[in-house]
């Protein structure tokens, strides 16, 4: 067990390297914050001051060495735009998108793992036909045109706020996340509601079923103790790996809904160019993504006495 | 028997069953009249179809089929296990002591599962939960019908664990699954079927999953059990050579009825129903020498959607009249009041036919021409397959030895099998002389060229020369290719012409109708998919083809079609094989030569009736003893040596003799004699002066082991 988390841990540190370097490829590298463009004009001793105050001056090489040197430090720099340190950027971002994360996938655990086992028990009758034709819709649809809908017909509706967002009024979080997150756990729960279908299916033929059955079990037991925790292995792989790009942040999602989480804030940061922030958050996304498989794994472990972890 | 002719079978069958029953208090279990039934688009799938039984307290009862003739449903059915939909129940009754099962609330059946009535199953690997402790499972038996505390029950788990002869039960017990060996696995699940005590327990194919010697471990231990408890046991299976040794009663099956039922004694010395007389018939005897041709019966078992009219059999049955194709038969007495029922038209002609002497095989007596240079020349072959571990880098620490150091020979035209249990190298060992895998060391000649050393292309070319046919028939073959195309792909690849009549000729010579070419594989049986096998391996007129447990997929009497097959092949052909099997009473048929393995090394290597009659290794002697034989007279004369334990890890072996750690030998000797086998490895040595034996034991001997 140590030893697979050293091992992992390792693997998640050159995951993560490599990120940094596509990252930095991407947005230092490629673009010239300071340059003029159409009609933004910028004085070349400006620019030239302005290059010289972000380093990017330097060789690109030395600039990556800085930029890691300084990210190890857990100095992300300031943002191009107002000069504001990313990483107070980040505090106030992060919790929110943990927040709308944890919820989503909340309402997706519950609505799909409980929606596909109704339907892989009752197989063929209405309430399976019925999962199956709503999953498919929920799939079908992308998840622009659900949050837009949600958005002109509930914001400002009962307990949830108002989209555009008014940044005078104080909304608690639960308020604020509830939409959102619903938009979000739509289509995930209807992916989960599929996978838990068929895992449950498959694992209800099994040998150690029919010998749940032969031991005179209640189907209540059968079906709740030996193949729930049976079927559940390959949802919780979807579950960790959906979690891990929610974390990342749901861009389109959290736009919609002008919901002020890290998603949010990297659409503001690519419209803007602002290369420091959109860099802290997409390594912040793979971290989140690396942790969260690792964390995917010792949970199969714990699922599954088969796997033993190295 | 006039008298009957009007009513149903089934009435009659009752009536039979019924004034056997009336001068004796009802039996423990009793089945009337079942049937079951599918609803399936294809139509009705008569799985079971008026079936009768009893058994009583400390009694076997075998029901003996093939695969789809009804008999694990029947015993699925009285454990309510079938679901219903799809499965219907037109009529029938099982009575538990007088309580009629099938009519009983849900409820109530479900506290008669596990607690009066248990069963064990196939697949011990599959059969217990991956997910939950050994200990936990049993445990859990228990407290489904016992008010129990929970470390009570799990302290009952360990004793049972350990009266099953589990060692270490303590241990054991907070282990999964994934943890035993398929053998122990069986143990858990006999230990957990019978923790409440049942009266009757339903074995279905209990070991067909096992090595013989687990084999013989585990029926072992269900008759001590039995013995002990005054169980029922209603055994399922396939396979008439066990149920000769453990059956006191026997039903046999076909297309969902019994068509004969009696004593062991009676079905196996007087059968009086063609299918009973035609499964005995086309079965290898291990105790037999080849003489004996194997006379298989023609054709397949029909589908149950699709049962013939009259009998179900008569499309197979040699003695079939008119008479059969529309009356179907009911069960009679063979004697007047006798217990032994058939439901045979021709019961006298059956009879008749079984005291016949069997006609002597068409291959002569195994005798191999000494001095001919072999066609296979195996040296010091050793395949190793590494183990890696490490942090980021992989590095080897240490390797699974599946085959370490084989010499083999095999002559022109003649059979050499390679047995052994499973995970002894023997398939490995065959992959890699074609090198289908590359061998770690050693090397291998095909006539005068060598193998290992081929390059590539040149491989590629000799490839013509040596074939091989795959156990699973279901898998080898590319689902998406026809015959035909499955077959030109190996002339196109290797070269070799291909006429129009290729294809055709090619098809006939494996006893296929030219007209299957343009079929897909899906589209034939088990038999037929291997005669396929066959044909793409012979097709470009190979000297030597590897058989690799080709028959261990089929029905019994499909195997015997497929044994003569390759027999006539080989005669036709001259071709050269190498047999690899786990069933000794197969390589006793086809054999000439026989080398026994054991943990990636070969313990024995003899002409096939010296290493039978005469057999020198421990092991090779406990593996003959533990094949139980089809005659109820023999196996009660005969000693069976139950080996211990289960074959250690190849990436460990023991060191010296490999075999000593469950060597019943190695437990008698002195204790130098002891220290001999822990530190010396033995050498294949001749063990007499016909030079031809060979055995690696430092304490060889004969054992007769084969009769009593």
């Amino acid at each position: 067990m140590g030893m697979f988390i050293l091992r992992r841990s390792g693997q998640a540190v050159l995951v993560v390297m490599g990120a940094t370097l596509l990252v930095f490829i991407a947005t230092f590298a490629l673009g010239d914050p300071f340059a003029s463009t159409g009609d933004r004009q910028v004085p070349p001793e400006i620019a030239a001051a302005n290059r010289a105050q972000f380093g990017l001056d330097q060789p690109l090489p030395i600039q990556y060495v800085t930029y890691l040197g300084n990210l190890f430090t857990g100095d992300l720099g300031v943002d191009f735009d107002q000069r504001r340190p990313v990483i107070d950027m980040l505090a106030e971002t992060v919790p929110n998108t943990v927040r709308l994360a944890l919820v989503a996938i909340l309402i997706d655990v519950i609505i799909g793992v409980v929606a596909g086992i109704i339907a892989a028990v009752k197989r063929y009758s209405f309430a399976d036909v019925l999962v199956t034709v709503l999953s498919t819709l929920a799939i079908g649809v992308p998840v622009f045109v659900i949050g837009i809908v949600l958005v002109a017909n509930l914001s400002g509706v009962g307990p949830f706020p108002t989209v555009p967002r008014s940044f005078t009024v104080e909304v608690p979080w639960y308020q604020e996340v509830l939409l959102p997150a619903f938009a979000l756990a739509i289509i995930d729960a209807a992916f989960i509601a599929r996978l838990m279908r068929g895992s449950m299916l498959e694992v209800l033929r099994s040998d150690y079923i029919r010998t749940a059955r032969a031991k005179g079990l209640s189907e209540r037991k059968v079906i709740g103790k030996h193949a729930l925790r049976n079927s559940l292995i390959p949802v919780v792989t979807y579950i960790g790996v959906s979690l891990g790009v929610l974390l990342g942040g749901a861009i389109i999602t959290e736009t919609i809904f002008q919901y002020n989480g890290v998603g949010f804030l990297l659409f503001r940061a690519i419209s803007g160019n602002n290369a420091p922030v959109i860099s802290a958050v997409v390594v912040f996304g793979v971290l989140a993504y690396v942790l969260l498989s690792l964390l995917v794994d010792i949970l199969y472990a714990f699922l599954d006495p088969r796997i033993r972890l190295n | 028997m006039a008298d009957t002719a009007g009513t149903t079978p089934t009435s009659r069958g009752e009536d039979v069953l019924g004034a056997s029953g009336g001068s004796r208090t009802a039996p423990l279990l009793e089945v009337r009249d079942l049937r079951v039934h599918f609803d399936t688009p294809a139509g009705t799938v008569k799985a079971v179809d008026g079936v009768s039984w009893q058994v009583d307290e400390g009694e076997t009862l075998a029901i003996v089929g093939e695969s789809g003739s009804g008999k694990s449903v029947s015993a699925m059915t009285i454990l309510g296990l079938v679901p219903s939909p799809p499965a219907v129940f037109p009529g029938g009754q099982v009575l538990l002591r007088g309580r009629s099962l099938l009519d009983m609330p849900e409820a109530r059946q479900r506290k008669l599962r596990g607690n009066e009535i248990s069963m064990i199953f196939q697949d011990p690997l599959t059969a217990l939960n991956p997910v939950f402790k050994v200990g936990e499972q049993i445990a859990e038996m228990i407290r489904t019908h016992r008010k129990v505390g929970k470390a009570a029950a799990l302290r009952k788990a360990v004793d049972l664990l350990g009266e099953v002869g589990i060692p270490n039960p303590r241990v054991r017990a907070a282990q999964y699954p994934h943890e035993f060996s398929g053998g122990m696995r069986q143990r858990a699940m006999i230990a957990m079927a019978l923790a409440n005590d049942p009266q009757v327990l339903l074995a279905d194919e209990p070991t067909t999953a096992l090595d013989v010697t687990v084999q013989a471990q585990i029926m072992q231990l269900l008759e001590d059990l039995q013995a002990s408890r005054n169980t029922a046991i209603v055994l399922i299976t396939h396979d008439l050579g066990l149920v000769a040794s453990h059956a006191d009663r026997i039903a046999v099956m076909y297309a969902g009825r019994i068509v004969e039922t009696g004593t062991c004694e009676e079905i196996f010395t007087a059968p009086r129903h063609s299918y009973t007389h035609g499964l005995l018939s086309s079965l290898a005897r291990m105790d037999h020498a080849r003489p004996e041709k194997l006379e298989p019966i023609p054709g397949q078992p029909p589908s149950l959607s699709r049962v013939p009219q009259g009998c179900a059999f008569h499309p197979r049955c040699q003695f079939a009249t008119a008479e059969c194709t529309t009356e179907v038969p009911i069960l009679v007495p063979s004697r007047p009041g006798s217990d032994h029922l058939h439901a045979c038209l021709h019961s006298d002609r059956v009879a008749a036919a079984h005291s016949a002497p069997r006609p002597p095989a068409a291959v002569a007596t195994a005798r191999v021409e000494t001095g001919v240079p072999p066609v296979l020349e195996v040296e010091g072959l050793v395949k190793h397959f590494p183990i890696r571990s490490g942090l980021l880098f992989k590095r080897t620490i240490g390797a699974v030895q599946a085959v370490d150091g084989i010499d083999l020979d095999i002559e022109p035209g003649t059979t050499l099998s390679l047995v052994g249990e499973s995970g002894c190298g023997k398939s490995t060992a065959a992959r890699t002389i074609l090198r289908l895998q590359e061998p770690t060391a050693g090397s291998v000649r095909l006539g005068s060229r060598d193998v290992t050393a081929m390059r590539k292309e040149e491989l590629r070319k000799a490839r013509e020369d040596m074939q091989i046919v795959f156990q699973d028939p279901y898998a080898s073959l590319n689902p998406r290719m026809t015959v035909r195309q499955i077959l030109t792909e190996k002339y196109e690849l290797l070269g070799g012409e291909l006429t129009e009549d290729t294809i055709p000729d090619l098809l006939e010579t494996v006893g296929l109708s030219a007209e299957y070419a343009d079929r897909y594989p899906h589209e034939f049986s088990g038999g037929q998919r291997q005669r396929v096998g066959i044909a793409r391996a012979i097709a470009l007129n190979p000297r030597f083809v590897v058989l690799d447990e080709p028959v261990s997929a089929l029905d019994v009497s499909i195997q015997a079609q497929i044994l003569n097959l390759l027999e006539d092949l080989q005669r036709e052909f001259g071709l050269t094989y190498l047999f690899i099997a786990h069933d000794l009473s197969v390589v006793r048929h086809i054999s000439d030569r026989v080398a026994v393995m054991y943990l990636g090394g070969i313990v024995e290597l003899a002409d096939r009736d010296d290493l039978f009659e005469r057999p020198q290794h421990p092991y090779t002697q406990a593996l003959i003893s533990a094949v139980p034989i089809p005659d109820p007279a023999v196996e009660r004369s005969r000693e069976r040596i139950v080996l211990t334990g289960d074959v250690p890890n190849p990436a460990d072996p023991p060191s010296g003799c490999r075999f000593r750690t469950r060597c019943w030998k190695h437990l008698e000797l002195s204790d130098p004699d002891k220290q001999r086998c822990i530190t010396e490895r033995p050498a294949l040595d001749l063990a007499d002066g016909s030079g031809r034996h060979r055995v690696a034991c430092h304490f060889a001997g004969e054992r007769q082991v084969l009769r009593g």
